[in-house]
């Protein structure tokens, strides 16, 4: 490792308290943490939003005195090594079976926000962080804050912790405050809202673990994917509530939580459907006012200019166009022609929420209407940056947001939510707004919501959907991969996937 | 005929850099004037046609509209007419009068004679004719039937409205006008109509889109020897250097236009007023296959990377940038052209597309380093040693062509290299069949046959279309390798 540049004052301290054994890099590690006073005062530096802009600092200066083992305490509510001790949640697997006291080594062992932080350090990242001259990914502001626990802390917070990737305090919550109390039983006496004033946050209905998946699977102000992340090589995003927590290896036990209801899969899909809807709105706002600030003060470190890329369909414009171009079909829809379509994900999801669980939601069709406005608005004039416009953006965004929140709210209150999922109702919905539905997006999201109709319950262990239905959607899903060495939709063919939908038993 | 009855009344040259104001389909066809930006008037064709359509003798000795006859521009309006099943999808989708908007009769069609000629010939054509290129005839046209007319200075000539093609500027700026785009003739094409169906415009070679379209006229130097003496003892203005060298000036004109295309149409929808002057950002002025490609992993664009561009970020036209740096190094100047337009790509950097407001003032001096550069080529003479720069100009066009990045830059280099390889006696002449079959089979590059080759083929654009679909960017470099030079060769 090479030994990175250290202001004077830190290399002289590293003199003095030189251990014999102990690496350069490992000091200014621990030096990081030690120091306490400037990582409570300073707030992070703005992200760079330019190339040439420089990495997240890795010192900071060290106040002569400080104490090092107070500073070592602030950043502990961030580590996994504050939760994954043996007797606590890092015990051994085999022969155990309560799954909290494993589900550090759970996390440790299989899931992929465990490699976060690590894949930082792989050729793509380094090419894309090179690519887009931020200096290190591992060490980049906007690469740490979904890649770590960095996002949860105002300090910058040491290598040691970053490196853990996406850890428990990413999710659960800043645990300073409540590390050294939960796991006393005082702790259960405490009501949701008292823990909630400590940090912690609970994770166990469809709409908590929704908006805490959203931040960095849907995007926020503080973390986002942006067309020139992905151009540098970053994958698009997905994000579906039901089907991510399906794919994802659980480390926590689904008896006395609200996964053990038997529409529970048909809960997260709609309320997570919902929830996305709603990050999508505030992201959506958060892009429309740093444009506008764009317009105003080009140079403003919190201006981002207007059109995000992002924010559209990626194979409207993503095709080639020779004759056999035929990525996608754009029949049909009353536009200018040659404008690519906003958030065709989220679009369906939107029409499938009504059409699913909407029927007599006046929040529902509410948030369809929504979708419909802003998507009137950006088709028209796509990449214009006018201001007014922009405004006009906001604002609808914004009631947006408030029309998911408001179904988000509605469905999570339901005793029972119940997904359609019959082939007429996909049916009229197709045959009520034709021209949406010949996307790849709009197929996979109708997938979605089929698969989560059909499983009922936690999917995984109970044996639903049954084998007849599980092998259906499975080649409807094989139907709609990529092909090899492609990452778009080419050859997709939007009726044959409508009548392979309607044929699912 | 078409032009002559829907085009109105003329109306100041001015008024022609406001056609593009407004949505295009807000703009009629009558707002196009009928006096051309010299100020004269249009004649018509049919006055040309009564000498032209024979041979003139030694000095004029091709039959102009005989070939004309075969050339497809004379038939472009043919494409605005409502029989033709692309321009009645493109009216649908637009929803627009193909023939009332402005848009589309700028290039399809010649502006309207004054008076319109009663009885038309059948040479006569709605398309682009005589005057198009030429200019406007009523300044000329009686002049220029009489004998002094040879012996006039291209200046004279030029005062009374007479285009001077044989300089390689002013013929690549009027090609270009079309084939490229120009704000102040209204010859702009938006994205909207390349989404309805509009073919998209080629990379744009001056000398081999020239020999395509089957020349009407003949070189100074290919004219009878008595002619060509008596030309210079007039003192009469003959054509610079090699058919490579005016390439090169095409390029360097290319690149000049496509970088102020976007300036001048940045200015147009910056100008206040109560509707905008034109919408922004206008898809049309940029790289197409910025966008418009495939998905793949994995990718090579992210393996090539982005140059000065923040990734992501769509730039202008690509293919007026593949030549220009070896243009500029046979002009003696730095050859970095990414440098040279740094000033447009901070503006594309801060906004994707650019701001108009950003475009408006544009970059001096590095237009002046293209104007110095096209300078010091248009100086270059026939008898300057040209076959050793030749070979020179085929090593650099190697050079460029083993480094492009996408198949209309890589048609562009290998169109001026072959040209530059014919006849070469720096290389053998297998050696030098070798490449060009390279080049047209491997590299599926394509050469814009002569129309009576071409009848017989699928439209160009078509196969530039597949070609660009299917381009493998690693044998379409490797094709530009050049064999090594005969021994004692060049230089």
């Amino acid at each position: 490792m090479t030994k990175p540049k250290v202001p004077l004052q830190v290399e002289t301290i590293m003199q003095q308290s030189a251990h014999p054994g102990r690496s350069g890099a490992l000091l200014i590690a621990v030096l990081i943490v030690l120091c306490p006073t400037a990582a409570a005062v300073e707030p992070l530096p703005e992200p760079p939003s330019a190339p040439g802009a420089g990495p997240l600092p890795e010192i900071c200066p060290v106040p002569t005195g400080a104490n090092p083992l107070r500073a070592m305490e602030t950043a502990r509510g961030f580590s996994v090594s504050s939760c994954s001790s043996t007797a606590c949640h890092g015990g051994p697997k085999a022969g155990n079976h309560d799954v909290q006291s494993f589900a550090a080594t759970l996390w440790v062992d299989g899931d992929p926000h465990a490699r976060a932080y690590e894949v930082l350090h792989d050729p793509r990242s380094q090419r894309m962080a090179r690519l887009l001259g931020i200096g290190p990914a591992h060490q980049a502001r906007q690469c740490l804050a979904c890649h770590s626990v960095q996002a949860e802390s105002r300090a910058p917070l040491p290598k040691g912790v970053l490196a853990d990737g996406v850890g428990c305090a990413a999710c659960h919550g800043d645990a300073t405050q409540w590390e050294s109390r939960h796991f006393l039983p005082e702790w259960k006496m405490l009501s949701p809202a008292e823990r909630a004033s400590l940090g912690y946050r609970e994770l166990g209905s469809p709409r908590e673990r929704a908006d805490t998946c959203v931040r960095c699977h849907v995007g926020a102000s503080d973390r986002e994917v942006d067309h020139d992340l992905i151009a540098a090589g970053h994958p698009r995003l997905f994000f579906e509530l039901a089907t991510f927590q399906r794919l994802w290896p659980r480390h926590w036990s689904p008896r006395d939580r609200a996964e053990a209801a038997a529409d529970f899969t048909e809960r997260s899909w709609a309320v997570g459907q919902a929830a996305a809807l709603q990050a999508v709105a505030e992201l959506l706002d958060t892009r429309a006012q740093r444009a506008v600030r764009a317009v105003e003060k080009p140079m403003a470190a919190a201006a981002k200019p207007w059109p995000e890329f992002a924010e559209f369909d990626c194979y409207s414009c993503h095709r080639s166009l020779g004759p056999n171009a035929d990525v996608q079909d754009h029949r049909a829809r009353p536009r200018p022609p040659g404008a690519p379509t906003w958030q065709p994900w989220y679009v369906a999801a939107a029409l499938l929420l009504e059409n699913q669980v909407g029927t007599e939601s006046s929040a529902a069709r509410e948030l369809a209407a929504e979708f419909a406005e802003v998507r009137r608005l950006l088709d028209a004039g796509w990449a214009d940056a006018d201001e007014e416009r922009l405004r006009r953006i906001r604002f609808e965004a914004r009631g947006m947001a408030a029309a998911a929140d408001r179904l988000a709210t509605e469905l999570s209150a339901r005793p029972v939510v119940v997904l359609d999922g019959t082939p007429a109702s996909f049916d009229r919905m197709v045959a009520a707004r034709p021209d949406e539905w010949h996307r790849w997006d709009g197929a996979v999201q109708a997938l979605l919501a089929l698969e989560a109709s059909r499983a009922g319950g936690p999917a995984r262990h109970d044996g639903r959907p049954p084998p007849r239905v599980r092998s259906a959607l499975e080649a409807l899903r094989d139907s709609l991969r990529f092909p090899p060495g492609v990452d778009a939709p080419l050859g997709f063919d939007a009726e044959r996937f409508q009548r392979a939908r309607a044929d699912i038993p | 005929m078409l032009a002559a009855t829907t085009l109105g009344p003329a109306v100041s040259g001015f008024i022609a850099m406001l056609m593009l104001a407004g949505t295009m389909a807000a703009c009629r066809a009558e707002e196009l004037p009928g006096v051309a930006a010299s100020g004269f008037a249009f004649k018509g064709s049919g006055l040309c046609v009564k000498c032209h359509r024979t041979e003139q003798g030694e000095w004029c000795d091709v039959a102009t509209t005989t070939v004309w006859r075969h050339d497809a521009h004379s038939r472009s309006h043919l494409a605005l007419l409502p029989d033709n099943p692309r321009t009645r999808a493109m009216e649908h989708a637009l929803g627009i009068k193909a023939a009332e908007t402005v848009s589309c009769v700028a290039c399809h069609t010649h502006p309207a004679a004054e008076p319109p000629p009663e009885e038309e010939d059948d040479v006569v054509h709605a398309g682009i004719s005589c005057e198009t290129c030429h200019g406007a005839g009523a300044g000329y046209f009686e002049p220029h039937m009489e004998k002094r007319w040879r012996f006039l200075s291209v200046a004279e000539k030029g005062v009374l409205g007479m285009r001077d093609l044989r300089d390689p500027v002013l013929k690549a700026e009027n090609c270009l006008s079309c084939h490229l785009g120009d704000v102040a003739s209204g010859r702009v094409i938006s994205h909207a109509m390349y989404a309805a169906g509009h073919p998209p415009l080629p990379a744009f070679e001056m000398e081999t889109f020239s020999r395509a379209m089957g020349p009407h006229w003949k070189r100074v130097w290919e004219k009878a020897p008595r002619v060509q003496a008596a030309a210079a003892a007039a003192g009469y203005h003959t054509e610079a250097a090699s058919e490579t060298h005016r390439a090169l000036v095409g390029t360097l004109v290319a690149l000049r236009s496509s970088a102020t295309l976007v300036q001048d149409y940045a200015r147009l929808a910056a100008e206040p007023g109560d509707r905008p002057q034109a919408p922004w950002p206008e898809l049309a002025l940029y790289d197409c296959q910025a966008c418009h490609h495939d998905l793949r992993i994995p990718s090579g664009r992210q393996a090539a990377g982005y140059g000065r561009l923040v990734p992501g970020r769509p730039t202008i036209a690509r293919w007026p940038r593949a030549a220009a740096g070896v243009a500029l190094a046979v002009a003696g100047q730095p050859d970095d052209v990414e440098a040279l337009l740094s000033p447009w790509v901070a503006v594309l950097n801060r906004r994707p597309f650019g701001a108009d407001a950003d475009l408006e003032p544009g970059a001096p001096e590095s237009l002046e380093r293209i104007d110095a550069a096209i300078r010091a080529l248009q100086a270059v003479r026939r008898d300057d040693g040209l076959d050793d720069r030749r070979r020179e100009i085929a090593e650099r066009l190697s050079a460029a062509g083993l480094r492009c990045g996408d198949i209309d830059s890589a048609r562009l280099v290998a169109w001026i290299m072959l040209g530059a390889m014919e006849g070469n006696a720096a290389w053998p002449a297998e050696a030098r069949d070798a490449v060009a079959a390279n080049l047209a089979r491997d590299a599926a590059i394509g050469v814009p046959r002569p129309p009576a080759e071409a009848a017989a083929l699928p439209p160009f654009w078509q196969t530039s279309l597949e070609a660009a679909a299917n381009a493998n960017l690693e044998t379409l470099r490797s094709a530009f390798r050049l064999p090594p030079a005969a021994q004692g060769s060049g230089r």
